[in-house]
Formats: structure tokens, sequence, C-alpha cells
């Protein structure tokens, strides 16, 4: 009888016991690794772009107010432009947060949905922006058939 | 006669590295004890200045109701949002009257713990965590808010950077732009609203 082989069985139980308990001791450690942790910037920046949003939308706002700036929105060779008092205000804010910004507005045409981009908030974000958004009820003839229109606002630092 | 099939060799050294590797597996948690409080700070950041801008407390006229003789014993909640008509929270609007009763609890340490405990930053009768904070409100410019030439709010615990001491563990800041229910001195005006930063700091 050849009893050679026995010795491999037994390193391979060994090993597989090994194996085992690696991965039992790994997964019932209690080290806690917060995923989180390293998405507070963007928690951060989305909620003052969704206040920021909400701090503008004042019906009594006049130019400054989201559906000020769009009322009186004006247009040219395909450029979209805010009231002067909408771009500094919504400028100091973004210098104050040290935060970029774009500044978009959506709207339904009929049947297809159309995007302005405003010309002093239209630079290019980087790729770990957030984006949010307010609906405003407005029209303006440089938005065609436009009756609700999203105001997106992109933030990036 | 029969050799042994396991190596004495095999053995040690199988048990010596299975020992040491149960040991390290074992006090990991231990490397990562003094940072796991921390982890939670930018959690309670957030859930603080939610509190202060989103509700507006508990009950509706806790900053009538409450003042520095009764404040450790009464229930009540801070929260700074406007709340109209009774039946309306406006978010980020602050309202000032709930912001001076604010910074008045804040400044008298007792009615300071109490707040603390009833924002849920002293858990230690539950064996949890205890967190200090500070609250403020600046304007875009940086500088703090003033009514009638008074810092309007910048109290709870003294801020651990201050002057030569360097604090060596994680601070974490929140801010929130909101918007005041009346005109102060120093705000900016945009949209007809009086902006102001509320700005939350969490420490252990």
């Amino acid at each position: 009888m050849d009893l050679k082989a026995q010795t491999f069985t037994l390193e391979g139980v060994a090993a597989s016991l090994l194996i085992l308990i690696a991965t039992y001791t790994i997964f019932q450690s209690t080290v806690v690794m917060s995923p989180s942790w390293s998405e507070f910037n963007n928690i951060q920046l989305k909620q003052l772009g969704y206040d920021i949003l909400r701090v503008l939308d004042n019906p009594e706002g006049g130019n400054s107010s989201l559906r000020g700036f769009i009322d009186n929105l004006t247009c040219s060779d395909g450029r979209y432009f805010a009231p002067a008092e909408f771009s500094s205000n919504l400028s100091a804010i973004l210098d104050s947060l040290h935060t970029s910004g774009r500044v978009e507005l959506i709207w339904v045409n009929e049947s297809r949905i159309e995007t302005a981009v405003l010309s002093n908030f239209s630079k290019i974000p980087t790729p770990n922006a957030v984006r949010v958004s307010r609906f405003v009820v407005s029209s303006n003839d440089c938005l065609p058939n436009a009756m609700v229109v999203e105001v997106r606002l992109t933030l990036w630092r | 006669m029969e050799d042994g099939k396991l190596s004495l060799d095999l053995l040690m050294g199988l048990s010596i590295f299975l020992f040491t590797f149960i040991f390290v597996a074992n006090f990991l948690p231990g490397v990562f004890a003094d940072v796991r409080n921390e982890i939670s700070l930018a959690n309670q950041a957030y859930r603080i200045s939610a509190l202060l801008v989103e509700d507006p407390g508990y009950n509706s006229t806790w900053f009538m109701d409450i003042n520095p003789d009764n404040c450790r014993g009464e229930e009540y909640r801070p929260g700074l949002a406007s709340y109209v008509n009774d039946t309306t929270t406006v978010f980020n609007e602050l309202e000032i009257g709930k912001i001076e009763k604010l910074a008045e609890l804040l400044s008298i340490p007792d009615c300071r713990e109490r707040v603390k405990f009833l924002l849920g930053l002293n858990l230690s009768e539950m064996g949890g965590q205890t967190f200090k904070f500070n609250v403020s409100l600046r304007n875009l410019s940086g500088e703090l808010i003033t009514k009638d030439g008074n810092v309007l709010l910048n109290h709870g615990d003294i801020l651990p950077n201050h002057g030569d001491i360097i604090y060596p563990g994680q601070i974490v800041k929140f801010e929130r732009i909101v918007y005041l229910s009346q005109m102060v001195d120093n705000c900016h005006i945009i949209a007809e609203r009086c902006v102001a930063k509320l700005e939350v700091v969490v420490w252990i």
C-alpha cells in the first residue's frame, strides 16, 4: 500500500482550514471604515446647492430671484444672459463658498427637451461636480413654449 | 514501521503562523479605536445643521417658553426655522427670536449642556460618545452677523484651535446658506432676503 500521497491531502486540509479561518476572522472583525467619509465633500456641496436655490426662490425677489431672472432673461446668437443683479449675487455666493458653478435651464418645447446655459455661468464642471435642481413656473420668449423651467445648478470645487 | 505523516517542523510553523495571524486580526480594530469616534463627526455636523435650519424646534414656541431658569427641567428641542401660521415650516428661514434664544442658552454652561443633550450630542448616559459643538452665523464675507451692534450667534463650546493651542484631533465644519426673518446689520441682501451662512463645527 502506497501511503506517500497522504501528506499532500493533509496539507490540503490544513490550507483550506487556514483560508477558512482567515476569511472568518476578517468578516467578523469590527473595523469600521465608513464609506461616507470620502463622500462628505459631495454632501456639503450638494446641501449648499439646495440651499442656494431655495434662498433664491423668492416670489418677491425681483431680478435676483429664480423667477425674476427667468422672466428677465435675454438672449442673442444662442447665448443667454441673466440680469446683472442675479449674476452678481450668485457670483457673490459662489465666491464666498470658494465654489464654481454652472447654471442651466431645461424646459419642454412641444415634444423636445431644450437646454440653455447661462453665459456667465457656463464653465465646464470637473468630474467630481454635484448637481441640484429646482423647478420654477415661469416663461420667457427666449425659452419657447416654456411653462415650467428646471433651474439646474452644477457646483464644484 | 510507518513514518509520521506530518513533520514537526510543519506543525510548529503552522501553529506560529496561526497564532500570529489571529493575534493581529483580533487587535486590528484597536488600531482604529482613536479615529473610530471621529468618523461620525461629519454625520453629527450634518445632523445638527439640518435640525437647526430645517426644523422649527419642539414645541413651536420653545424660544418663548424656555429661559435660563427652566432650561434644565423642561423637555424641548431647539430649532431655528420659521414656523408660519402654526402649520408650515419655512426651510432655511431662521427666526431671529429663536437665534437669540439659542445664543442665550448656549452662553450659560448648564443650559449649554442641556441643549447639547437635547440635540443628541451627549450620549454618555447611553454608553455613547460626547461631542463638542459651536454654531455661528456669518455673512458671505465671513464676518459674524451682528444685530444692533451685538454678535447674533457665535456660541457653544470654545473652538479648540485658538491662540497658540493646536488641537490634534479632527474638527468638522458643515455650512448652510440661510436667510433671516428680519434685516440685521451686515447681511447680504439677495433676492430681497437677508442672506447669511450658518456654520456648525463639531469635534470630540
